[in-house]
């Protein structure tokens, strides 16, 4: 991991626990596996300080720790790097509980992302707390409607059971054993599986047709594996078990679905697989090649961003022929020799092919070798992916100056806020209140929050490459 | 070369043999079917060969005597014996052409007697000298009346040296349409998918057929070159292929638009993934997002 990355980390822990843990964090990073007594001795924290701050790291698994010795323990803590990388994300996961389960789950998830780890029944006193102070749900929640989402939540695997945590950071002692029953935490995985599987129908339904993304997330509805991006394929469904999932799903793409699947199967995509002719066949999904064809996607959209359509025909033509001379590119490319000499050297200097020179003779003579140029699709996503990072870092930290600089503003519009809803729960209409801002405030926080959103919104579509580049780095890094 | 009628009785028998057998005979073959001692077949023979009628060639370590062709026994007429040699050397290059360098090496002439004779061939139109698309300073020399290979000339896409970009263009937008129309054509039509799919794929020669209706072209294109506007279709991302077995068992390739545009990757989608400086981009330093000037327009747009 580059120092991109890491600056990210600190920062995303800054914007959330503030600066004593980011610069906890960073002393952890700089040293990579560090004992406590390093870590005060690094940051300067008194002992409370620096075990408090490590207790809310390790509950929200951003930091990680490792006993050895025996006569003498040493515990020693990192930074769990992917972990903290899946911050930014957390709104999303947020999203998807809220568009499946409802308010009440997205109060339930947002919670406990919150609090990172909890106990069940104090993260749900907590939400009933905040549910029945919001006026929309006063009188239509209570504990049991809590607790059964709860269930429901843990059912689809959202939240999952986590080893005991502790108050001060150290690991579990005899007497935190005791004190309480189990603490629950979000399964990222899962979300990260749900955000995959979109990915997928989605992909499907650009490249063929909706029919034909329906039929896939039937598949994945069946698909019975939640290993985020490890495994290579998911569990095979029969031709039946297919059938009857679509006929709950879209019934009216129940006489087509034969079809589909022999228009999927056929494809040179590989992406749905045949594996078994019996009783109208078995079909899976081969993640591995979607993971590489979805990544292949996302980097030949951003060399046609970056660098035209001239080069992105160029790029498509080195990626898909894996080793090739730069005249056969030109031929190929429909592009004057000269322009697709120079288009081609230009991605090459910007290191998105590189070239692989293969000698004739032994003497190692330019005249007699061969010059292939290839894409390096896996030092290329993992550049990307930094690019990805960083450009997060760049957003998050414009957005915070932005909010600095107005802060007054902002404070300010937010006192109004408040002021307005106690009038108006005292009975006064809103109208009759004073405006606390002026129009030329008004305007500047206008603008403010607009820039805002806009970066926010840029911050989500980033997370979207760097789901597809991160599915495929892991699925490379496994297999 | 003296006349036909000058020729003895065995000579015009010999010419008659050697053009029963286009393939060439050997000295065996000769000799076997003109009954002649092997002496006065090898005057005849030479005589021929003087009179640029005959040819000799070896496969392997067999001599072969071949009848030349009347036309090229034409061309070398009245031609000296340093223009034969070139013009024998140019003429075996075929349509690639041959370079002067390799001309000299060939032939061992000097530079500028090999300057001389090439200028004096082209002056008579025995020879041509043609520039290649790929080095347009690399000139190669070829016989008068051959058409240059499509490697030296680039094809249809090159006129005169020059690539026609916008003909290319118009040619690939106009097939996508095709392409597009024949799948819209086909979902509207089938409502089974597999038989929709069987409707939308368009093979070259479908493809072929509506570029010469279109009439953009002032040349008839060859399949290679619609499939290489195809090709480029699909490198594009507009279209896919698939092969299928097609009639006789031959693989035959078909080609289809995508349903939609090609999805854009969220990165591009902000300043930063464009951005050709990153690496060097740090809050703070010399390069900063906070004093981005194509950060604040985005910002602001």
């Amino acid at each position: 991991m580059t120092t991109g990355v890491h600056q990210l980390v600190v920062s995303l822990v800054d914007d959330l626990f503030g600066p004593i843990c980011a610069k906890t964090v960073s002393t952890i990073l700089q040293n990579n596996q560090i004992t406590m007594k390093e870590i005060i001795q690094h940051t300067g924290f008194d002992r409370r300080t620096a075990n408090q701050c490590l207790c809310v790291l390790i509950k929200h698994r951003f930091v990680r720790y490792e006993e050895s010795g025996e006569k003498i323990r040493t515990v020693r803590y990192s930074v769990d790097i992917s972990q903290s990388l899946s911050l930014p994300f957390y709104p999303l996961f947020v999203n998807i509980v809220k568009q499946q389960h409802g308010d009440v789950a997205e109060v339930v998830l947002e919670e406990l992302l919150h609090q990172g780890s909890s106990f069940k029944d104090s993260l749900l006193e907590i939400c009933l707390v905040r549910l029945q102070s919001s006026i929309k749900d006063k009188h239509t929640v209570n504990m049991e409607t809590l607790n059964s989402i709860f269930e429901v939540l843990v059912s689809r695997g959202y939240v999952e059971k986590t080893e005991e945590a502790t108050e001060d950071g150290e690991p579990p002692t005899k007497k935190s054993r005791s004190s309480g029953g189990v603490m629950w935490r979000v399964n990222t995985h899962t979300f990260y599986t749900f955000m995959r599987d979109t990915q997928i129908v989605e992909f499907i339904k650009n490249r063929f047709d909706e029919g034909a993304g329906e039929v896939v997330s039937v598949i994945l509805l069946l698909n019975n594996q939640i290993d985020g991006d490890m495994s290579q394929c998911s569990s095979s469904a029969s031709y039946d078990q297919i059938l009857h999932g679509l006929k709950n799903k879209s019934p009216n793409m129940v006489p087509f679905a034969k079809s589909y699947l022999d228009i999927l199967t056929d494809s040179d995509l590989g992406i749905v697989k045949l594996v078994d002719d019996y009783g109208g066949g078995s079909f899976l999904i081969n993640f591995s090649n979607f993971y590489l064809e979805f990544a292949k996607h996302h980097i030949c959209s951003i060399v046609r961003e970056r660098f035209g359509p001239k080069s992105h025909r160029i790029f498509s033509i080195v990626l898909a022929k894996r080793m090739i001379e730069q005249k056969q590119v030109a031929e190929l490319a429909l592009i004057p020799y000269k322009d697709a000499k120079e288009l081609l050297y230009t991605l090459y200097t910007q290191n998105f092919i590189e070239i692989q020179e293969l000698h004739r003779t032994p003497d190692f003579s330019p005249l007699r070798t061969f010059y292939l140029f290839h894409v390096p699709i896996e030092k290329l996503t993992s550049k990307l992916l930094n690019v990805c990072y960083k450009a997060i870092y760049n957003l998050m930290s414009i957005r915070k100056d932005n909010l600095n600089e107005n802060s007054r503003l902002v404070d300010k519009s937010l006192r109004a806020d408040a002021s307005t809803l106690a009038a108006t729960q005292q009975g006064i209409a809103p109208e009759d209140l004073e405006d606390m801002l002026t129009s030329s405030e008004k305007q500047q926080l206008g603008s403010c929050m607009r820039i805002v959103k806009r970066l926010d919104l840029g911050e989500i579509n980033i997370l979207d490459s760097i789901c597809a580049l991160t599915h495929f780095g892991n699925n490379q890094n496994v297999h | 070369m003296p006349p036909r009628a000058a020729m003895g009785k065995e000579e015009s028998q010999l010419l008659q043999i050697l053009a029963q057998n286009p393939e060439g005979c050997t000295d065996n073959m000769l000799q076997q079917k003109m009954k002649m001692e092997k002496k006065d077949l090898v005057t005849s023979i030479n005589k021929l060969i003087k009179a640029g009628k005959l040819e000799l060639k070896t496969q392997g370590s067999i001599l072969i005597y071949l009848l030349r062709d009347a036309k090229a026994a034409e061309s070398t007429k009245g031609m000296g014996q340093e223009e034969k040699i070139v013009y024998n050397i140019i003429e075996k290059s075929g349509n690639k052409g041959i370079w002067v360098k390799e001309i000299r090496t060939r032939s061992n002439l000097q530079l500028t007697q090999l300057n001389k004779v090439l200028k004096s061939l082209e002056s008579k139109k025995s020879i041509k000298s043609v520039k290649p698309v790929t080095d347009s300073k690399k000139k190669v020399y070829m016989l008068f009346d051959i058409k240059p290979d499509s490697s030296l000339t680039g094809g249809a896409w090159y006129s005169e040296n020059d690539f026609e970009t916008e003909f290319v263009d118009i040619l690939g937008r106009q097939t996508l349409t095709f392409l597009q129309r024949q799948r819209s054509h086909a979902e509207v039509q089938h409502t089974d998918p597999l038989a929709a799919q069987r409707h939308m794929m368009c093979d070259i020669k479908q493809v072929k057929h509506f570029i010469s209706q279109l009439g953009i072209s002032k040349v008839e294109l060859e399949d290679a070159e619609v499939k290489q506007i195809l090709e480029s279709l699909v490198f594009d991302g507009f279209a896919t292929r698939l092969h299928t077995l097609g009639e006789g068992g031959k693989k035959q390739t078909f080609y289809r638009a995508i349903k939609h545009q090609p999805l854009t990757s969220g990165i591009s989608r902000v300043p930063c993934g464009v951005c050709p400086i990153i690496s060097q981009c740090t809050p703070g330093g010399l390069v900063s997002p906070q004093t981005c000037k194509y950060m604040k327009e985005w910002l602001e747009f």
